[in-house]
């Protein structure tokens, strides 16, 4: 039981220690080269006032289709699965 | 749920315009502020959920909304290709060349996006409910 006790402290003050490093050591911005030039350029180079929907619909727009054809995907095979009569006999 | 209540019909029909004003909402102003296609198909989803929940034995054909989800994603995958006509680079803004007009192509790709998630998340729905409605018959 104390043993238990002990290995549940140990987990929730390594999650508290890691949540500590995390917010208290910034990584300096100029480690982001990507990320300010998404900032930078996005309105130019996409029309986009928001870098998120630069990214998501522009730089990255496979990203949004693979998405949605994953969703399109699911549901053909849950309607595939669903069919009557495919898995046993009613009951 | 075997028969309609009146007042769960009554309420969600009132409820029907303020959902799909704000699902329109977030999917139009995805490009600028928080939210997007896929967020407000979600909302629009809730809708056909809800009318699930006033009219349980409505008829839905799945079939034609599958037909219309396909060619969503089509016009999807279509829309980024037509940078090759103007910009010779593919999966782009097209309207870039025109700048008033350049953020229709995001508003243009979030309403597909919105529309085709909608319409997938009621197909599942839907199929399940339909499922447990042929199992348990």
């Amino acid at each position: 039981m104390i043993w238990k006790r002990f290995k549940l402290f140990c987990g929730i003050l390594s999650a508290i220690l890691c949540i500590w490093a995390m917010v208290h050591t910034d990584p300096p911005l100029h480690s982001f080269p990507l990320a300010k030039s998404y900032q930078r350029d996005s309105l130019q180079e996409t029309g986009a006032q928001n870098a998120a929907t630069a990214i998501y619909l522009d730089y990255r727009v496979y990203d949004s289709l693979f998405e949605s054809l994953l969703l399109l995907i699911s549901a053909v095979s849950i309607h595939h699965l669903n069919k009557e009569g495919t898995h046993g006999s009613k009951s | 749920m075997d028969q309609n209540h009146d007042l769960i019909a009554y309420l969600t029909e009132l409820l029907y315009p303020f959902i799909l004003l704000f699902g329109f909402y977030v999917i139009i102003y995805g490009d600028i502020s928080p939210g997007g296609g896929f967020q407000g198909g979600a909302i629009l989803a809730s809708v056909i959920i809800l009318r699930y929940i006033s009219y349980p034995l409505g008829e839905v054909e799945l079939h034609t909304l599958q037909k219309i989800e396909k060619i969503f994603y089509i016009s999807i995958v279509l829309v980024p290709l037509l940078s090759l006509f103007t910009r010779q680079v593919a999966l782009t803004n097209f309207l870039l060349p025109y700048p008033h007009l350049a953020r229709w192509y995001l508003i243009i790709l979030n309403l597909l996006i919105g529309f085709k998630v909608c319409l997938g998340l009621s197909v599942i729905f839907y199929e399940f409910v339909l499922h447990e409605r042929r199992w348990f018959k």
